[in-house]
């Protein structure tokens, strides 16, 4: 007899969504996005705005939060919590890990733990808090389908202007985020800087929530919501209509930076740049009105993308290349917290065609899961080559490099990895397994070799390759 | 792709890489493969007012070498 193939909870999720509301699924488009009137580097939320007097840029910790529902968003809390609880000396002085956070890249499920933290900070430990009580140990699920089921939403999800996004917005306002916008962000100026991402459905590229991916299209970020951003983050395709936000190319007399023009001239030397110049005019044609958002794990499913560009590139206005060629940065430390799972169907036992809904499952996730691979691979690449490049030409920059990894794949154990790989993705896990997620990101975090070195440093003076990072 | 690049000017100063920020003089950096703009700032006492070059196939060891030349303050 063969085994009924599971199907993964944000599976379940989707088909009950996509069925109840499919027929009243427009692109959700409730709130406007507010008009930026006149473009102003010195304005919004961008890197170089945040207070550095606390967190300096000489230790420049980079995270990287994968998508992955409530699973990923535990691992990644988990991982926070170990950052909170390690001391690093800086200047003679012992230092806080979680302090010296500098930007926190994330899609969908980790875009909750993300987006959380930047608000509220060490808040989001409390136990019995919030975060734990509205949203890691929560049906979130549950919420979603309650509120599809409402009649009174079925009125509203009739409007063309109004689609099944909407709702998780709503709900996440509620339980999360209340009113609480990119000017709060703004306003207290800390690090890290979050960068929530989702995907431009039309173009396939990533789109982050930050000032300077809105001032092309002259819209505002100040004014729109966290709520929105972690909803477009987290929109599942099918399970939620696109996401879709104004764009107002062309009335804000934007300046295109003149990495653009040059880039332009890359394809045959360079076509990664070309195309990042191509997509930047993209969002500055004057009939794009406006532009629908996917979840970021569609174009990224690893929140690794924007860093990866940031840390070989100095056209992006975080660029951390050009931090190191400044020499503000001594130590580069990049984490990469990975909540892959392997969810095992059985389809392989038995002949029988894999229905529609798992064949629709593989199409929307083994993409993702590859493209991650090579985006951690192209991590590893960058971070040893610019460290082979230090060690032949000493007139570079010396920075110390750390690249770690934390995904279930470290686990030694057999039976204990199968299990973690095992959970599935679903905004509702079992507070057992929540609990369990916590406690191995933080655990798998500490017995990285890497993690080891980078606080345990060797003492100054040794030389050779006990100074230098791990890349 | 990486490259690399040493900007020659007879003091240090900052080296503006398409109009940012991006090194500075007569100390090797990495620039990202292609089209790029070089000048040393607002303060013009250099020529050319910028050089604009094709970066490609450099190594750490073999930068490409773009020289500015020092001219009275005007």
């Amino acid at each position: 007899m063969t085994r009924a193939p599971r199907v993964p909870g944000i599976f379940a999720l989707a088909f009950a969504l996509f069925a109840l509301g499919g027929c009243a699924g427009f692109a959700g488009f409730a709130e406007r996005t507010e008009h930026l009137d006149a473009y102003d580097e010195s304005r919004g939320y961008r890197y170089e705005r945040l207070d550095k007097t606390d967190n300096k840029d000489d230790l420049f910790v980079i995270l990287a939060f994968s998508g992955g529902g409530t699973r990923a968003a535990a691992f990644s809390y988990g991982v926070l919590e170990a950052l909170r609880d390690t001391t690093v000396e800086i200047d003679g002085k012992p230092r806080n890990l979680l302090g010296e956070v500098d930007v926190i890249s994330s899609v969908s499920g980790g875009s909750f733990t993300t987006a959380y933290y930047g608000l509220y900070g060490n808040d989001i430990f409390v136990e019995g808090g919030r975060f734990q009580k509205n949203f890691l140990y929560h049906d979130v699920q549950a919420d979603l389908i309650y509120k599809l089921f409402n009649p009174y939403n079925w009125v509203r999800l009739a409007s063309p202007v109004f689609g099944r996004i909407e709702l998780a917005s709503e709900l996440y306002q509620k339980l999360l985020f209340g009113d609480a916008t990119f000017q709060d962000l703004e306003r207290h100026r800390r690090k890290p800087f979050i960068m929530i991402n989702a995907t431009d459905m039309v173009k396939g590229s990533q789109f982050t929530f930050t000032q300077s991916q809105f001032d092309p299209i002259c819209a505002d970020l100040s004014r729109f919501p966290i709520a929105r951003a972690v909803a477009a983050s987290s929109n599942f395709p099918l399970a939620f209509s696109p996401l879709a936000i104004n764009s107002y190319p062309g009335t804000c007399s934007y300046a295109e930076p003149v990495w653009v023009q040059q880039a332009l001239g890359d394809l045959p030397a360079n076509p990664r740049r070309y195309y990042r110049a191509r997509m930047l005019r993209t969002y500055q044609e004057t009939d794009r009105r406006y532009v629908h958002l996917l979840d970021g794990g569609v174009a990224d499913n690893i929140g690794l993308r924007g860093p990866l560009t940031s840390i070989r590139s100095g056209d992006v206005d975080w660029s951390v290349l050009r931090k190191i060629n400044l020499e503000e940065i001594k130590k580069l430390v990049v984490i990469v917290v990975d909540a892959r799972n392997e969810v095992k169907s059985g389809f392989d036992k038995s002949p029988k065609a894999p229905g529609t809904l798992a064949v629709v499952n593989a199409i929307a996730t083994t993409p993702l899961d590859n493209y991650s691979f090579d985006s951690i691979e192209l991590l590893q690449d960058i971070l040893r080559r610019r460290d082979d490049a230090q060690r032949s030409q000493p007139d570079l920059h010396q920075v110390q490099i750390y690249r770690i990894y934390v995904g279930f794949d470290q686990i030694m154990d057999d039976a204990e990895r199968e299990a973690f790989l095992a959970t599935k993705t679903s905004f509702d896990l079992p507070r057992e397994r929540v609990d369990a997620l916590r406690r191995k990101g933080a655990e798998l975090l500490r017995q990285s070799a890497c993690f080891q070195k980078l606080i345990h440093p060797a003492p100054t003076g040794t030389g050779g390759a006990a100074t230098r990072g791990c890349p | 792709m990486d490259e690399y690049v040493k900007v020659l000017f007879p003091t240090q100063r900052q080296v503006r890489v398409d109009g940012e920020a991006g090194g500075f003089t007569n100390k090797i950096f990495q620039v990202e493969t292609g089209n790029h703009v070089f000048d040393l700032g607002p303060k013009k006492n250099y020529r050319p007012e910028q050089r604009e070059c094709m970066v490609k196939g450099t190594l750490p060891e073999k930068p490409m070498i773009i020289a500015f030349e020092r001219v009275d303050d005007e």
